[in-house]
């Protein structure tokens, strides 16, 4: 399955359309486990004390199953026990502890556990840097290549991204640098850095700090290289997305009241910060409806790389300028009255900008609007390394639904890495007779993805027949052939010789080799030049 | 001794009952969000399984049904993360984000209602072929060269048609919901 969408659909049909018999066996075999008292597999690790589930007021008092599922015959001797709960309507009920949870103060005593990673992660304790589950009191928490979940006791949740730090003091978790997105079972504070954020019950943030201006080297890990820095390290860049619930924002004689939907961006060298006014959103559109080069009808590239430059200069020098431009992205691709047109030029757009807004975006455009994205664009955030763009890649090869055209790159993704299925569609592909002129491009951008991908055959045979093809149209008359060969042999060989080649981007870089030479190339004593100087 | 043994007998069957209840109630959830989450077909049911075992064992108040699937989630979150872990197939946190998010679109404010309601008008849209495989391969559970044999195409043309059918349906679906 190529994405979540599908496997949502996938659920959905299973729901749907299943016969209730197989439901009803399924709840059978549930229900006899847990008669014959079977253990649910490896929960070590988990916290399932009372509380856990987040909900925040304390439980009716009573026995409960607890520790290990008893016997068939114990259960029924504890069962009489509970019967007048049972009377009550209440089926199971919790004993609760004195410790349920509130906002994080004083969480314990110096060294007592205070969160759970899913999976062990690198930890700083007493001095010493060890890889530990278990999280107490004083730790600070840091995430290598690989992200990171922990739960907070009850409180709630933190996911780090990688290369993230987090410390836990008196005052509760506190993010270093890095990223995070913070799920609040409970009133939740958590440190920013500069400042505190307070997110109600339920209510879900994400928050990144980065330094300002300052590169990280790249040998240390961010958080420990900020750590280390003392009172010499930079200042930092706080950002705030608020995705659920509300939450405030409180830093020294200032504070920022958020909703869901609302994201800060705020400097530690800042004056006392505040989310964009709405005045001020409407300058920075009007400044990106300024400079945006879309004309209306002519492709993204048409606009020429220094009208793109320049809005991306513009979008780059503060976030807020992308979160306004992601909404209005998100506005178009969400509605449903909008022209297919619009929405596939914003991701033709934002293709152009290889960054990490341009591609946090993008993915939010393939969950909303996933017909704006062709082939090319697919393939490009594969190449960027964004797995549901990989997998579609893989499902399109693999299910082979569509043209041939629409195959092309995502084979030549796979075939140029030397997958099998890949390779075998680019065969079929450069085996199709060619209609001009398109057939000829796809015919060489199949044939080089053969060659990277240990298949030369293709490649080599258009490299001894160029001479003849060229000689062969000059002498019909047929120049623009003649010249088309020419330059694609002049292009393809350059993406030849490249020891990583994208294809997300060949067919416009093509289009643009092509518009600049093919104006120098047009007579027949221009083509042999062009020709010769190939040999 | 016969005093007692009635009165243990129903509270038992009594508690039977209300975990059959709660299973029946829950499962095509916890079954659903695992699958979105992206759990592997063969692990599918051991982990529906081990979620109900794990909330079952856990001290846990009834507060509804709401608050009783979210807990459940939670738990099936975390069994799959260390079910992952195991077979050093961890999905990374953008995964698991957009994972999450596709969960909450689909179950919305209704539960899934909605979405399953978008979904049965786009089924009765699908031409007779289509409609077979799809029916074949939900409701009767065959698998693809099953279902080739009992249409007499090949199982390339089964794999072919389940994807284009489930392209074509997603995007019904989506188009249903938006307006």
């Amino acid at each position: 399955m190529s994405d979540p969408r599908e496997r949502t659909l996938e659920q959905a049909l299973e729901r749907l359309l299943e016969d209730e018999r197989h439901a009803e066996e399924r709840a059978r075999r549930i229900v006899a486990a847990w008669e014959r008292g079977d253990e649910a597999d490896d929960l070590a690790g988990l916290d399932l004390e009372p509380g856990a589930e987040g909900q925040p007021e304390p439980g009716v008092a009573g026995e409960a199953p607890r520790g290990r599922v008893l016997s068939p015959f114990r259960r029924a001797a504890a069962a009489a026990l509970v019967a007048a709960s049972f009377a009550a309507a209440v089926w199971f009920v919790a004993r609760r502890g004195d410790d349920a949870p509130g906002v994080p103060g004083p969480a314990g005593a110096s060294g007592s556990l205070v969160a759970r990673a899913v999976t062990e992660l690198g930890v700083l304790r007493d001095g010493a840097s060890l890889r530990a589950a278990e999280v107490r009191l004083g730790d600070a928490v840091f995430t290598d290549d690989e992200p990171g979940l922990l739960d907070l006791q009850g409180r709630g949740e933190l996911s780090l991204r990688s290369r993230s730090l987090v410390a836990f003091g008196e005052q509760g978790a506190a993010l270093v640098l890095g990223e995070l997105a913070a799920d609040a079972g409970v009133p939740l504070a958590l440190g920013v850095g500069f400042a505190r954020l307070e997110l109600e019950a339920g209510g879900r943030a994400r928050v990144g700090l980065q330094p300002d201006g300052a590169a990280v080297p790249a040998d240390e890990h961010p958080g420990l290289w900020f750590q280390r820095l003392g009172d010499t390290a930079p200042p930092r860049v706080l950002r705030v997305t608020v995705s659920a619930g509300s939450a405030r924002l409180v830093g020294a004689g200032w504070h920022e009241e958020l909703t869901s939907g609302d994201v800060l961006v705020l400097s530690e060298q800042s004056p006392p910060p505040r989310a964009l006014t709405a005045a001020e959103r409407e300058a920075v559109k009007a400044r990106i409806e300024e400079l945006w080069p879309y004309s209306g009808k002519a492709p993204v590239m048409e606009a020429g790389e220094d009208a793109l430059d320049a809005l991306f200069g513009y979008l780059d020098a503060s976030p807020a300028h992308w979160d306004v431009l992601s909404e209005m992205a998100q506005a178009d691709a969400s509605d449903p009255k909008q022209r297919i047109g619009v929405k596939t030029t914003w991701v033709n757009f934002l293709c152009m900008h290889d960054g990490e807004e341009s591609t946090r975006l993008l993915r939010e455009l393939w969950l909303s609007a996933p017909d704006s994205f062709n082939a090319g664009n697919i393939v490009l955030l594969a190449e960027r390394g964004a797995f549901e763009f990989e997998r579609e890649v893989r499902d399109m090869v693999a299910t082979r639904d569509g043209t041939l055209d629409d195959l092309l790159l995502p084979a030549c993704r796979l075939g140029a890495d030397g997958d099998a299925d890949g390779l075998a569609l680019l065969d079929e592909i450069v085996a199709t007779p060619v209609d001009e002129p398109w057939g000829l491009v796809r015919t060489w951008i199949a044939a080089c993805a053969l060659a990277h991908g240990g298949a030369p055959r293709a490649w080599d045979g258009l490299q001894a027949s160029l001479e003849d093809e060229v000689e062969e149209s000059l002498d019909l008359r047929s120049s623009p052939r003649a010249a088309r060969l020419v330059l694609l042999a002049e292009f393809f060989r350059e993406h030849r010789a490249e020891e990583l080649p994208s294809y997300g981007l060949i067919e416009l870089r093509w289009l643009a080799h092509f518009r600049a030479r093919s104006a120098e190339v047009q007579s027949p004593g221009e083509i042999r030049a062009a020709l010769a100087a190939l040999r | 001794m016969p005093e007692t043994e009635g009165p243990l007998e129903t509270v038992s069957s009594q508690k039977t009952r209300l975990v059959e209840a709660l299973v029946r109630e829950h499962q095509g959830a916890v079954r659903g969000y695992l699958v979105v989450l992206g759990c592997p077909g063969h692990l599918l049911d051991d982990l529906v399984q081990d979620v109900f075992l794990a909330l079952l064992r856990a001290r846990f108040e009834d507060r509804g049904p709401a608050s009783t699937a979210a807990y459940l989630r939670k738990i099936a979150r975390h069994l799959y993360l260390k079910t992952m872990q195991r077979e050093r197939r961890q999905p990374t946190a953008s995964e698991l984000a957009v994972a999450e998010e596709s969960w909450e679109e689909f179950q919305g404010s209704d539960g899934g209602d909605r979405y399953l309601s978008a979904l049965t008008e786009c089924l009765g849209r699908l031409r007779e072929r289509a409609r077979s495989v799809i029916g074949l391969r939900y409701e009767e559970r065959l698998g693809r060269e099953a279902i080739a044999a009992r249409l007499g195409i090949s199982g390339e043309g089964v794999k072919s048609i389940l994807a284009r059918t489930k392209r074509s349906l997603r995007e019904c679906v989506q188009q249903r919901l938006a307006t």
